[in-house]
This record gives C-alpha cells, sequence and structure tokens, in this order.
C-alpha cells in the first residue's frame, strides 16, 4: 500500500470521525465522493514527469485545465496536446519558458462560460423546485437544512465530475461546479424565505431551518432568520470542496491507467 | 456569415502565411517565428481559424524518435478563399504593393 493511500484512508477516516459526530447520516453521503476521488487519485501515474522543466509544467497544467475543442468538420482537437508537442521542440530554455507563457494564456484564454451558466441554472432550479417541494408535501418537518446541506454536495460533485469528464476539461467542471454551488445557494435562499414566510403563518414559532422551536416576531423576522448571511455562508463553506472534487475526479477518470 | 468583425493584423498575417505555404503543412512555432508573434497570439488566432473550418489540422505522421509528433495546420478551402479576400482588399488599398510583386504584410507592431 502506497504512503498516498494511505493518506487518503486516514484522511477519509478523519472526516467520517468528524461528520459522526456532527451528523451520523452525513457519514455515507460525503463519504462516497472521498472515496471515489482517493480510489482514482491514488492510481500508478506515468514516470518522467520529475524531468519536467518551468516551461513543461506550466504548460501540463494549463492543458490540464482545458479539453478538446470542436473543429468545423466536428474533428476533437486537443490543444493541450498540440502545444506540448510544439514546445518539445524548443531545446532554447528561454524560449521554452516563452513559448510556454504564451501558450498557456492561448489554452486558458476562453471561458467555457455560457454552457456553465445554462447548466449551472438548470442544477440550481431543479434543486430548488425539489426543495420547495419537499417543504411543500410536509417531508420537511424537522426543517429543510438537512436537504439542503446534505444533498448538493453529491449533486455539485456529480455537476463537476460528468462536466470534467464528458468535455476532458477540468477547467470546464470546475467553472460549471462552482457556478451550480452559487446559483444552488441562490435557489436556497429563495426558497428558504418563501417557505419561512410560508411556515411562520403555519406555525409561527417553527424554524424552516432545522425544525425548532424560535420564536419569530412577524413574518419579516422569519425570512430574514432563514436566509441570514452566516446560514448561507455555512451552506457555501459545506459544498465548495465538492464541485472541485468531483470535477478533478471527472478529469481523472478519463486519463488512461499507466504503469 | 462568421466573420462579422475586421480581422485583426495579427489574424491577417497568420492568414497570410499559411496561404504562402499552401501546399505543405506550418508548425505553430514555426508561424510564431516567421511572423515575430507571441505563442499566446498565435495559438488563438489558428484555434478560432479551425473552428470557423478556414485552417486544416493535422498529426505529424512520420515524427523523429525522441519527440512526440507535431500539430500542423494548413489553410482549408474557406481559408483560402478568406486570404484572397484579405489580399484583393490589400492590394486595393495598397497598389504599389501588388504591382511590386511583393507580399503584402499587415504592420504587427507587436514584437516577439
Amino acid at each position: 500500500m502506497t504512503t498516498r493511500r494511505t493518506g487518503w484512508i486516514v484522511g477519509a477516516l478523519a472526516v467520517a470521525l468528524v461528520l459522526s459526530m456532527l451528523a451520523p447520516g452525513a457519514v455515507l453521503v460525503l463519504a462516497v465522493p472521498v472515496a471515489v476521488v482517493g480510489s482514482i487519485l491514488t492510481r500508478r501515474r506515468p514516470r518522467g514527469h520529475e524531468d519536467r522543466d518551468v516551461a513543461e509544467r506550466l504548460l501540463a497544467a494549463a492543458a490540464t485545465l482545458t479539453g478538446e475543442r470542436t473543429s468545423s468538420d466536428g474533428e476533437q482537437v486537443d490543444w493541450g496536446a498540440a502545444l506540448r508537442a510544439e514546445l518539445a521542440t524548443i531545446t532554447v530554455p528561454r524560449e521554452r519558458r516563452r513559448f510556454a507563457v504564451g501558450a498557456a494564456v492561448a489554452l486558458l484564454g476562453r471561458p467555457h462560460s455560457r454552457r456553465s451558466f445554462v447548466v449551472a441554472a438548470g442544477v440550481a432550479v431543479a434543486f430548488g423546485a425539489g426543495v420547495l417541494g419537499v417543504s411543500r408535501a410536509g417531508l420537511g418537518d424537522d426543517g429543510l437544512g438537512s436537504v439542503t446541506m446534505l444533498l448538493p454536495p453529491v449533486m455539485l460533485f456529480a455537476v463537476g465530475y460528468l462536466c470534467a469528464r464528458s468535455t476532458r476539461s477540468l477547467r470546464f467542471g470546475l467553472e460549471t461546479g462552482v457556478v451550480a454551488a452559487v446559483t444552488t445557494l441562490g435557489a436556497v435562499a429563495v426558497v428558504y424565505g418563501v417557505e419561512a414566510a410560508r411556515w411562520y403563518h403555519l406555525a409561527p414559532d417553527v424554524s424552516v431551518l432545522d425544525g425548532d422551536h424560535v420564536a419569530f416576531a412577524s413574518t419579516r423576522a422569519a425570512v430574514l432568520g432563514a436566509v441570514h448571511p452566516v446560514i448561507l455562508l455555512v451552506h457555501l463553506v459545506f459544498w465548495s470542496p465538492w464541485p472541485v472534487l468531483g470535477a478533478w475526479a471527472g478529469r481523472e477518470h478519463r486519463r488512461p491507467a499507466t504503469g | 456569415m462568421r466573420r462579422s468583425r475586421k480581422p485583426t493584423p495579427q489574424t491577417i498575417a497568420v492568414v497570410l502565411a499559411l496561404a504562402d505555404n499552401p501546399s505543405g503543412w506550418s508548425h505553430g512555432y514555426e508561424l510564431c517565428r516567421q511572423l515575430g508573434l507571441k505563442a499566446g497570439t498565435v495559438y488563438p488566432i489558428l484555434m478560432r481559424l479551425a473552428e470557423r473550418g478556414q485552417v486544416e489540422t493535422a498529426w505529424e505522421t512520420d515524427p523523429p524518435s525522441g519527440r512526440p509528433a507535431r500539430h500542423l495546420y494548413r489553410l482549408a478551402g474557406e481559408g483560402t478563399r478568406f486570404a484572397e479576400e484579405l489580399r484583393a482588399a490589400a492590394a486595393a488599398e495598397l497598389p504599389h504593393a501588388s504591382r511590386s510583386g511583393g507580399v503584402i504584410r499587415p504592420a504587427l507592431g507587436e514584437p516577439f
């Protein structure tokens, strides 16, 4: 067993231990992405990476963040590979560095923003509608917090993973996953606000977040309590690693296993 | 019609450089050196031209041992027509250039 693999297992166990103290139900849900990422990242990697100079490392990093582009005839062009092959023909170190900087700029220069926003908006609308449905169906008597805290990590991991895997672009997975996290937070805030007002009229002393008894003075106070910036920030902090891990895992999953 | 904006001098330079080599393939780094442009300028242009179908790309089929196959570029049919349009436009603006038979090159103003 490699040191790296051992590190992942210890890390996953530590996460599971902390989560088991905070929320036992979260262990299973959140340990799965950690296990997936760990198993992918601890696969054997090609030899020879240690011989790469700064230029090659820079270009390799930029190429990792980008995927293939489609030419007009539908052919997929791997520009990262094209630029790295070109770099391999340049022998003067200064020229290599200059070429690598320019090539990295070329690779990173054009975002996939429109597609990312479309996917992220779809994810946010679907999740918001789901949370609203849970609340209206009376399934959220214990508050909506457990749904909005625990499901998005899995969902955002899946978004990052699928986007990175389908396009072979870590960058697209990251962009889409992170934007999806932000738009989903917006959807959660809207649903919390709407449902806090509704719950206040049905049961004025029940928190929409966790179903606990909280004495709100008015509808406005109930809404502001539900969409308090600290609550939203905690959500975002809790969610934020998962789209990044998902995108990374999706990118790694497309690489052929070597060794 | 995709070309809604006037091409930049750098785009014109890349297209004309590829047009000067109509039968063979060019390498990206060669174009950078030939035109005195940075890779960060030339490659986005090549990417855009390839996406528009004006440039066709291929991988070197028989690279020397010890280095990977390079990516090659040449004008496709639509790119050749684009180059002819650019030449005609440049000749109309600078009639003396075409009369002298010289190669028309835009002023790039960007040292390598």
